[in-house]
């Protein structure tokens, strides 16, 4: 299935970078099409295109802060989570989000 | 007799009618004989002539007051008055409330030891640790206490005596020392004979106390206003009264007031709810390590003279006195502002590791400021000495002097009944060149005139001794003295290299006598001449004939130069040495002496001061001297200033019209274009078998290694803002590893600091398993665009996601030493390391 994510901390220095790669990481693993956003303290990098968007069959939200440009997702089907979640918990995660 | 004259004033001082201006006026009114009183709005009146019920009247900003006269002169003096009102009194800028207090906050490390702190305000920073030994303020023996009157009139007599005593020796110590404890004695010698003091104590002894216990009565009512007033340098002034009191309790009762006087024979940290600067000046500095002080304010003359002596202080405790038991030990931390007592095996190792650390920075530092100092663009700028004794010059070429740039030789000639023999002098001067170790000292000859006693000269007194016969005017009719000197110098150089110059030269024949007195007792001498008379400013090729270097004495240089005697509160403002046309002057003097070929030295507060350093480097002056604790400030100044840029400064400064519009210039001044930012990774910033108990113990070493390695200057700030990240959730990622980080202003540059622990500790990790290694991120805060721009965020960002792979881990893990992590590092990070620079990001990709 075709996920996009957004991950963002408070300080944007570890945990945005680490929840991104801890969420692609697995779900490639188990053969999901994933694209991570990271809004972190450089800004929003690779950041997801309309396109990705619209396609993607689910959206899941690993953040502890608001997400910036939170209008592109409406009427998707967002999972929220923590990032502590996304880092520890990616399995479990991705079960909820249907993947 | 004329009726009261009056005028209606509002003040425009920031800090209100303090003891600074109070004395002025005070000053102004002992030229007059009517009768002067100054009157607040709410009626409140005062005697102008007695500073301290002017200070007590908490005369503010912007409050009205009047002034009142009544007497033959009264319109004459109301007068001098409003001239020197309207001048502006000369005001003395308080040290800023936020730069030298901070409110008691306890390290993480030492909260979770559990100990008993006594919180307070640190003003003064370090740590000492020491016995605890209580001092006793104004408190009287009970036997004192119990002594009857003798009699008002004996009593009155008694303290009329010792008052004056105080007030003599206070004034004979405060002539005989130039540094900055002048000022305080001279201040103290006024509350001496201070009519509100004096009239205070009598009214006491009149109503039947006696002698010691008006004393004390009268300290404690004045001491007492004075804490009531708004203005907090106004309340600190009541430890000066107190001080006042207890001297003369001393001339009342010697030897009766022991408790205040305690001698140290060891390691001490003195509590004290009082403290005044006389009772610390009479403890041994060499064994009192630190203060605990209750009711001593921040701009008290105690607390001023604690920061000069370096001694960690806290402030503002509560019962100071009776909050920790004598002979216990006790630790007092001036950063923190707290003082711990008793302490533990735990707190000891705190600070001793806190010292290691230190000792860490020093030792890196100090190859630094050991070389002489250069600007990035490559000029450079020797940095010298002003000292008095031997033990001080050894310790400052210790810590960086190149050099001594002025030492004076008038105190060997003062204060005594014969001039010194050639053998003393001889002695006096080898040791001074051996301190300095084989770096050169410039030798000034006596400079004695008819304000400096030396009665067997038989000096006549002057009306104006600062134009009268001093320096070199005098060396013409004791030229016997003068060889005497040089000779001694040339015994005590013992073929060591040598440099004697002449002060006060004011005409080329003088110079050309000087030299030749010099070439009679050795060729081998470099000779040189003081520039601080106005008429050599303009003619500096002329002495170049007779001179190998000159040295400016900008003090002096810049009284004589805008006809404003420093020590006059009327005019000192007027003695600024940024004033633009003494920069011209010395702009003009420079310039001349390099075209001649002369070695330029200067001596004199304006090159000591690091913030000046860009002028100096403009001028183009060799050489500065600076006090022995702005030695490394102003090395350091030099190694960031760029020449180019200091030059357009003073040429920009030289266009201004007043000395504050440069020293605003001087405040906006980009010091250098280009910051040397150091790796982001760095073996420096990576310890491998770090014990550490906990995780408040794991951080502060990760930090340390950041305070030792000079990127933070306020390591505990940054620990602060690591503490206040793992607040929100920890940063123990599982698998052994933690990525504590923060943004903080007290972070100099972007860093990665690593320890790898000796024990595994718990972190409340995402994994509940206990933590290995420690990765510390810190960014600086508040640098838009940051030094060095996004790149080291993108090196945390690229460490965060290699983090998540076992592989990574399992690599990082297996590395024993500092170098192995740093390279692993830098390898998985794909940060290219040609030489030892590769991790700093190219300047191109910043911009």
């Amino acid at each position: 299935m075709k996920i996009v994510a957004v991950t963002a901390c408070p300080t944007g220095i570890a945990h945005t970078y680490m929840a991104a790669e801890q969420l692609e990481k697995t779900a490639k693993a188990a053969g999901h099409d994933i694209h991570v956003e990271t809004q972190g303290s450089m800004g929003i990098e690779n950041e997801l295109s309309a396109s990705a968007i619209s396609e993607a069959d689910v959206v899941i939200f690993a953040v502890d802060i608001d997400v910036e440009k939170k209008e592109r997702f409406e009427g998707k089907n967002v999972v929220q989570a923590s990032v502590a979640e996304a880092i520890k918990k990616t399995d479990a995660l991705l079960a909820r989000a249907g993947a | 007799m004329t009726g009261p004259v009056e005028h209606r004033f509002v003040c425009g001082l920031p800090h209100g009618l303090h003891a600074r201006p109070a004395s002025t006026l005070a000053e102004v009114a002992a030229g007059f004989s009517s009768e002067l009183s100054i009157r607040r709005a709410d009626g409140t009146g005062a005697d102008l002539r007695s500073v301290l019920s002017v200070v007590g009247l908490d005369v503010q900003q912007h409050d009205e007051f009047v002034i009142a006269a009544i007497g033959t002169d009264a319109t004459a003096a109301v007068a001098a008055l409003r001239s020197v009102i309207d001048a502006g009194l000369e005001d003395e800028e308080p040290p800023p409330p936020s730069a030298s207090a901070s409110a008691c906050r306890v390290p993480p490390v030492l909260r979770d030891l559990g100990v008993r702190h006594i919180p307070g305000i640190g003003v003064c920073g370090g740590v000492g640790l020491g016995t605890v030994v209580s001092v006793d303020g104004l408190s009287l023996p009970p036997e004192v206490l119990a002594k009857p009157s003798q009699g008002s009139r004996i009593e009155v007599e008694d303290v009329r005596r010792s008052l004056e005593s105080v007030e003599i020796e206070l004034e004979r110590r405060a002539n005989s020392t130039r540094s900055n404890e002048a000022a305080l004695l001279y201040a103290h010698a006024q509350i001496a004979r201070d009519p509100a003091l004096r009239e205070a104590i009598e009214q006491r002894i009149t109503q039947g106390m006696a002698a010691p216990a008006a004393v004390v009565s009268a300290a404690e009512h004045l001491a007492g206003k004075l804490r009531e007033a708004k203005s907090e340098y106004v309340r600190d002034r009541a430890v000066d009264v107190a001080d006042i009191a207890l001297q003369v309790l001393e001339a009342l009762i010697p030897g009766g007031l022991a408790t205040a006087r305690p001698v140290l024979d060891g390691d001490s940290v003195v509590f004290a709810d009082m403290l005044t600067a006389n009772q610390l000046l009479g403890l041994d500095r060499h064994y009192l390590k630190g203060l605990v002080l209750g009711n001593v304010g921040r701009t008290s003359h105690t607390v001023i003279l604690a920061r000069g002596m370096g001694l960690p202080c806290v402030v503002g405790v509560s019962g100071a006195s009776t909050a920790a038991a004598s002979g216990e030990l006790a630790a007092v931390d001036g950063d923190g502002g707290f003082a711990i007592c008793p302490i533990d095996v735990g707190v000891r190792r705190y600070y001793e590791q806190d010292q290691a650390v230190h000792s860490r920075r020093q030792a890196r530092v100090k190859p630094l400021v050991g070389e002489p100092a250069t600007t990035p663009d490559g000029q450079a700028l020797e940095v010298g000495v002003t000292a008095i004794d031997a033990m001080d010059i050894a310790r400052a070429i210790d810590g960086g002097a190149d050099g001594v740039g002025l030492y004076r030789t008038e105190s060997l000639y003062l204060e005594r009944d014969s001039a010194p023999s050639l053998d003393e002098q001889q002695g006096a001067y080898a040791r001074v060149l051996d301190a300095a170790n084989g770096l050169p000292v410039i030798f000034r000859t006596f400079d004695i005139g008819g304000d400096k006693p030396a009665p067997y000269l038989g000096l006549p007194s002057e009306a104006n001794p600062f134009l009268g016969v001093r320096g070199i005017r005098l060396y013409e009719r004791h030229p016997d003295l003068l060889d005497t000197q040089i000779r001694a110098m040339v015994s005590a150089a013992d073929g060591r290299p040598l440099k004697i110059m002449a002060p006060m030269v004011a005409t080329v024949p003088e110079m050309a006598w000087f030299r030749d007195r010099v070439r009679g007792v050795s060729d081998r001498i470099e000779v040189g001449m003081m520039v601080e008379v106005p008429s050599v400013a303009l003619s500096i090729d002329r002495f170049g004939q007779f001179a190998d270097f000159i040295s400016i004495g900008t003090n002096d240089l810049c009284q004589y130069w805008m006809a404003a005697d420093r020590g006059n509160p009327g005019v000192s403002a007027m003695c600024d040495e940024l004033h633009p046309t003494f920069l011209r002057a010395l702009e003009r003097i420079v310039a001349d002496a390099r075209a001649s070929g002369l070695w330029v030295g200067t001596c004199g507060e304006m090159g000591g001061r690091p913030d000046n350093v860009p002028l100096m480097i403009a001028l183009g002056v060799d050489e500065v001297s600076a006090g022995p604790s702005e030695l490394v400030p102003v090395k350091l100044a030099v190694r960031k200033a760029d020449a180019s840029r200091c030059r357009q400064l003073l040429a920009e400064a030289c266009e201004l019209d007043s000395a504050d519009a440069v020293r605003e210039l001087l405040r906006t001044f980009v010091w250098h274009a280009e910051l040397e930012a150091p790796d982001v990774i760095d073996p420096e910033c990576v310890d491998v078998g770090v014990s550490a108990a906990n995780k408040a113990e794991a951080i502060k070493a990760a930090v340390d290694l950041l305070y030792a390695t000079s990127r933070t200057d306020a390591p505990r700030d940054v620990e602060d803002a690591v503490w206040s990240r793992e607040a929100t959730y920890s940063t123990g990622l599982g698998h052994g590893f933690a990525v504590p980080h923060c943004k903080s202003p007290s972070v100099r540059w972007p860093t990665l600091a690593v320890l790898k622990l000796a024990k595994a500790i718990d972190w409340d990790a995402m994994d509940g398993k206990p933590v290995h290694t420690v990765l510390l991120l810190v960014t600086p805060e508040g640098v838009p665009g940051g030094d060095g721009g996004d790149a080291h965020l993108q090196i945390f960002a690229k460490l965060a996601r290699r983090l998540v792979h076992e592989e990574f881990r399992e690599r990082l893990s297996a590395c024993m030493d500092a170098e192995a992590i740093s390279t692993v590092l830098l390898d998985e990070l794909g940060i290219d390391r040609p030489g030892r620079s590769g991790a700093k990001p190219s300047r191109e990709s910043q911009r």
